[in-house]
């Protein structure tokens, strides 16, 4: 009878876990897609999702429009035409684009294309009345063994990722048109010689990606979903994502069978393990990003899958950048005084003219700005990428929470303290991580924030519970107090002059010429006896300690710790995508980076346009697009642009100048 | 600018607020009576003066000869509960304006809101800043989900009107949430008298584990059950769920199934609690009732009728379906008709902070200020928006009670208000006709039976 009752257990515990597999599963199999026949790991994903869900939703449940109609408009007709657009205009341009430009412009249009389909079709969320799913009477249950129950929409929502996984196999397995997406994404030239129109076939791919996010969009939900936000979507792609990289992101099988391995562990987990037990209250919420984790870094070969390269990639000419190095120095130096005139302006401007609003909203930039030089020396000069910058915000801002209110320490020495904490973390992080490179270490430190955020915080140890106050005092040093915030706002802009020093030697020095010289090749490097391992986590480890620092100073201004207003995992993808469109490798890109960060919106959005907040982000994706032909970033390019002019000035006086002595 | 976004993270703050349901159902109240302890109570709008009597103010912000400007922030954009809050606060607050304004005013001027900023759940701070920068404002009012510009508020002197659900208002003497911050230590006999008058034996308590609130309200749950009624199990406890349930509840349905749970008492928001009833349907357990701390929301109840078919809900006022003795009742349902205005739980809340603020104003008198309003409001002692809500002593009830003393800066008495859900409405279940509230003193140490209450006269 024991006997029994346990394979009973375990049965409905499958069962169970099947509805919530099929979710996983079907976004697993749309993403793997995506990346097999655009080698683009598509973050966007969950912003066609949430496309053509929200399409669904509008037509079938507020008007009422038949399920069949509402489901051909939103996934048949729009979701393909959202793909083969993003293509024509947007990924087009990225065949032979870096890993990180690939990952910076899907990063800008997962938050782009929600608020501009929201401005297009004025589309509001609307919870309350849920959505539904393609088949009348979704929740109408039948009985497996007439003893486990399951929906139709469970049904269908299992049914449609098996059979689109098989569509899938076969399409690739066996026929030519697969073979071609394939070939297309390894060398669109290739392909091209071979008399193939590899536009058409890009186009196609896109369509048919987009036309499964869109299906899995609204299948989502009939059953996962209580919310039509574009952020429930995107959870659910994060987590999705640790299914296809089972199969290294390129095995539709693999990633079917990663999907449901996930959903039945989500029930597995709860029948068998008490959940106020440690492991149940820290490895039920945290188990996809565990998994994701894990495949990362003990799967054999995941390095070795790293994206390939098109043998005739330099067919295509490179985006065209100018040459600093043939210009003449003066112009450069002459480039620069507009801006330190602005910057100069907007200081004593500060000091003297700006009320607290303002002046919360500089001081807050000139933090930012130092948290943003964690991205120009990982970013910027190391080239890889780290999703995990709020974490390490969070570990600096969570050090001087504890250090101040348990030790009454000074919040800046505290601020120190979390900065070497942080970067100690971050070298630690990095170890198994950093041999990763690339798309799979930026997956590992998105793992790494969500499992930092579904259970790290929750231990009164780390952050402030709900029962604590979580204030924060503002420094003294010596006999200054930078309780007021004109000097806790001089103190920071000191601060950044500090940091910004050390991330320009850093640059300037081995470090730097170590990380350059590994961006350019890592193999190169190897063979000159460049330790890869030992000068990334150097690199990782300081950016990691910026980061801490920045998340301590951050809550200090604030005098209080807002984890949720400021740490949440994917503001650290916002902050990448801002700084990297903007100009990573140098200084002044941060500094730019924290005032159109905390500045910008309020400034020339708000007060100058009068647009609503949608608009921030529709055009922030629409910059990240923009990022795709300036791979500089576009204040780098500007400023280029300046001094290319300054340099022809120059040049114009000079050979005036020498005409004149001629002739004289 | 982002984090706005997605601050999904969202869903972590989100949830910080959700289970200030656990408190809204369970408050403690003052007394109905005019002295306590000795003390004369000041009852509310009852300082005053003439609300005719014209002064002329210079230096006042906000105030000119012909109005009071007010504004309110709130969530809007990025709110992860897709919940209409801002909107529905703001016409509650709009609303109140209107009436007292037809009336003529106070003190020869009009109240006005004269803008609703969103503050897209991560930029509270910034747009309270904003606020007290500007310099045009009275009063503030407020429906955050991530109160972060409570300090920035409390420092400018601004009377701040707040959605009663976070625990920020402690401390701060400037703030006036529409209900009291509660213990968050303490325990209840809400849910075991519910659950002794419904006679099961069998309970789950059962809670998010991503919001520390929504955890300590489900331990608190467990607690409380074991202190009041030790003869009723709870058989289940879970206090780690994802929120927003987005993969499903079934192993923990099975487990309460297995267990013979008749009652499950919860702190989840109102899309967690629908996806439980779905899975309650699934598995056969359509007569186990639920209680919802935070599903007061008639279209959602009408949409989703079957699955929560005998359910309870706790509402922190008194609730559209009860009619008391209350002009500010009665008058809350005329203007919100009068204005096309949805009767939502957030009008309510709007209007109850509205009606806060007028009684600061009426207080402080003709000459008044931000700190006489704070100051005036502060000096009374059994303030229930016209019987609205259970009566807070405003002079005390801005620090935590805690549960070694949970009177001095807490409620007088412990009353819930308890509707049920029967084909798609609610009715009326706790108290009796014209006396919705059932009571107990605070503390309470054994469960006994409830006083029914109506707190129409008090302030």
């Amino acid at each position: 009878m024991l006997a029994i009752g346990a394979v009973d257990e375990f049965v409905q515990a499958v069962i169970q876990g099947l509805p919530v597999g099929s979710v996983y599963a079907l976004i697993a199999i749309g993403f793997t897609l995506t990346y097999k026949t655009s080698g683009i790991l598509n973050l966007a994903f969950g912003a066609q999702a949430y496309v053509s869900a929200a399409t669904y939703f509008e037509l079938h449940v507020r008007r009422e429009w038949p399920i069949w109609v509402s489901l051909l408009i939103s996934v048949g007709i729009l979701a393909p035409l959202i793909g083969v657009l993003l293509n024509q205009f947007v990924f087009k341009n990225l065949r032979t684009a870096s890993p990180v430009a690939r990952l910076v412009v899907t990063a800008g249009l997962m938050v782009a294309l929600p608020e501009i389909f929201k401005i297009v079709t004025d589309f509001e969320r609307e919870s309350v009345f849920g959505a539904v799913g393609i088949v009348p009477d979704g929740k109408v249950f039948y009985r497996i063994f007439d003893r486990y129950p399951i929906t139709r929409d469970e049904i269908v929502q299992f049914t449609v990722a098996i059979l689109g996984a098989l569509i899938l196999f076969a399409l690739f397995r066996f026929t030519r048109l697969g073979l071609h997406m394939r070939g297309v994404v390894e060398s669109p030239r290739m392909t091209e010689l071979r008399g193939i129109d590899a536009e058409k076939v890009s186009s196609f791919a896109w369509g048919l990606s987009s036309l499964y996010a869109g299906l899995a969009g609204v299948l989502l939900c009939s059953t996962s979903i209580t919310t039509i936000e574009p952020g429930s979507f995107f959870q659910l792609v994060i987590v999705a994502i640790a299914a296809a990289a089972l199969g290294k992101l390129l095995s539709l099988p693999l990633a079917l069978a990663g999907g449901f391995f996930l959903g039945i562990m989500n029930t597995i987990l709860p029948t068998y393990i008490t959940p106020t037990s440690i492991i149940g209250q820290n490895l039920g919420p945290s188990l996809p990003f565990v998994m994701l984790f894990a495949i990362l870094v003990f799967m054999p070969g995941i390095k070795a899958s790293k994206e390939s390269r098109d043998p005739m990639a330099a067919v295509d000419p490179p985006t065209e950048t100018i040459s600093i190095a043939q210009v003449s120095p003066w112009a450069s130096r002459i480039a620069l005084i507009p801006s330190l005139l602005m910057g100069l302006g907007i200081f004593i401007w500060v000091l003297t003219s700006a009320d607290q609003f303002w002046m919360l909203l500089f001081t807050e930039a000139v933090i930012y700005s130092i948290i943003f030089l964690a991205i120009t020396v990982f970013t910027g000069i190391g080239g890889q990428i780290s999703l995990a910058l709020t974490s390490f915000g969070a570990i600096g801002a969570f050090t001087v929470f504890q250090l101040t209110k348990n030790f009454e320490m000074s919040s800046l020495l505290a601020a120190l303290i979390g900065a070497a904490l942080g970067a100690a973390i971050g070298a630690l992080l990095a170890l198994p991580v950093l041999r990763l490179g690339h798309i799979w270490l930026a997956l590992a430190t998105l793992a790494f924030a969500f499992f930092f955020d579904a259970v790290m915080v929750k231990f009164p140890w780390v952050g402030p519970t709900s029962m604590q106050t979580a204030e924060i005092p503002r420094p003294t040093l010596g006999g200054l107090d930078f309780g007021n915030d004109k000097s806790f706002f001089l103190l920071c802009v000191v601060l950044l002059i500090i940091c910004s020093l050390f991330v320009s030697a850093l640059k300037r020095g081995t470090t730097g010429y170590m990380l350059q010289a590994l961006r350019g090749s890592e193999v190169a490097s190897q063979s000159v006896g460049i330790n890869p391992t030992r000068w990334r986590i150097v690199a990782f480890a300081a950016s990691s300690g910026l980061a801490a620092f920045g998340g301590a100073l951050l809550v200090i201004g604030q005098e209080a710790v807002n984890y949720g207003s400021n740490f949440a995992p994917l503001t650290g993808l916002f902050w990448l995508v801002l700084v990297v469109t903007l100009a990573s490798r140098r200084v002044s890109g941060a500094v730019q980076g924290g005032v159109v960060f905390r500045v910008f919106p309020d400034l020339i959005l708000i007060r100058l346009l009068h647009l609503a907040p949608q608009w921030q982000f529709a055009l922030f994706g629409l910059g990240a697009i923009n990022f795709s032909k300036h791979p500089e970033g576009m204040l780098e390019y500007s400023e280029q642009k300046s001094v290319r002019r300054f340099d022809r000035l120059i040049k114009r006086v000079e050979s005036r100048k020498q005409k004149t002595e001629v002739q004289s | 600018m982002v984090a706005k976004k997605f601050k999904l993270l969202s869903a972590f703050a989100a949830v910080a607020l959700i289970v200030g349901a656990c408190g809204n159902s369970g408050d403690d109240v003052g007394s109905t009576e005019t002295t306590a302890g000795g003390e004369t109570t000041t009852t509310a709008g009852g300082s005053g003066g003439d609300r005719d009597t014209f002064v002329s103010l210079t230096g006042v912000p906000g105030v000119s000869d012909t109005e009071i400007v007010a504004k309110a922030i709130g969530v809007l954009s990025s709110n992860p509960l897709g919940t209409n809050i801002l909107n529905a606060y703001a016409d509650g607050v709009k609303a109140y304006f209107e009436w007292r304004n037809d009336e003529g005013g106070i003190y020869g001027r009009k109240l006005v809101l004269d803008e609703v900023i969103d503050d897209a759940l991560a930029k509270n701070k910034d747009k309270a800043t904003e606020v007290c920068a500007g310099g045009k404002t009275f009063a503030t009012f407020v429906a955050p989900l991530l109160f972060s510009g409570a300090t920035t508020l409390q420092e400018c002197g601004m009377p701040t009107f707040s959605w009663g659900i976070h625990r920020e208002p402690a401390d701060n003497d400037y703030i006036f949430p529409s209900a009291a911050v509660t213990c968050q230590d303490c325990t209840s006999p809400i849910n075991p008298w519910i659950a002794s008058k419904l006679g099961v034996t069998k309970v789950a308590s059962i809670g998010y584990g991503v919001s520390e609130n929504s955890k300590v309200c489900a331990q608190l749950g467990k607690k409380s059950f074991e202190k009041y009624t030790p003869d009723i199990e709870v058989a289940y406890f879970d206090d780690t769920l994802a929120f927003g349930l987005p993969t499903g509840i079934a192993p923990q349905v099975s487990k309460m199934k297995e267990a013979g749970v008749e009652l499950i008492t919860t702190c989840i928001d109102l899309n967690g609690m629908k996806k439980l009833g779905e899975e309650l349907q699934k598995q056969g357990m359509d007569d186990v009732i639920m209680v919802h701390p935070n599903t007061y929301n008639q279209d959602f109840i009408k949409a989703n009728a079957a699955i929560f078919e005998g359910d309870l809900v706790g509402v922190s006022f008194v609730p559209f379906e009860a009619k008391i003795e209350s002009e500010t009742q009665a008058k809350f349902l005329e203007y919100t008709e009068k204005l096309g205005l949805k009767s939502e739980e957030l009008t309510m809340v709007g209007w109850i902070n509205a009606d806060t603020f007028f009684t600061g104003l009426l207080a402080a008198g003709p000459e008044f200020s931000q700190v006489g309003v704070k100051d005036a409001l502060r000096a009374i002692t059994d303030y229930s928006a016209g019987g609205l809500i259970v009566p807070i002593n405003l002079s005390t009830q801005w620090k935590l009670p805690t549960a070694a003393d949970p009177t001095t800066h807490g409620y007088k008495q412990t009353c819930t208000n308890t509707v049920q859900i029967v084909g798609g409405v609610f009715e009326q279940w706790s108290g009796e006709a014209g006396k919705p509230f059932n009571c107990w003193p605070n503390p309470t140490d054994a469960l006994e039976d409830p006083v029914a209450t109506s707190f129409s006269d008090a302030g």
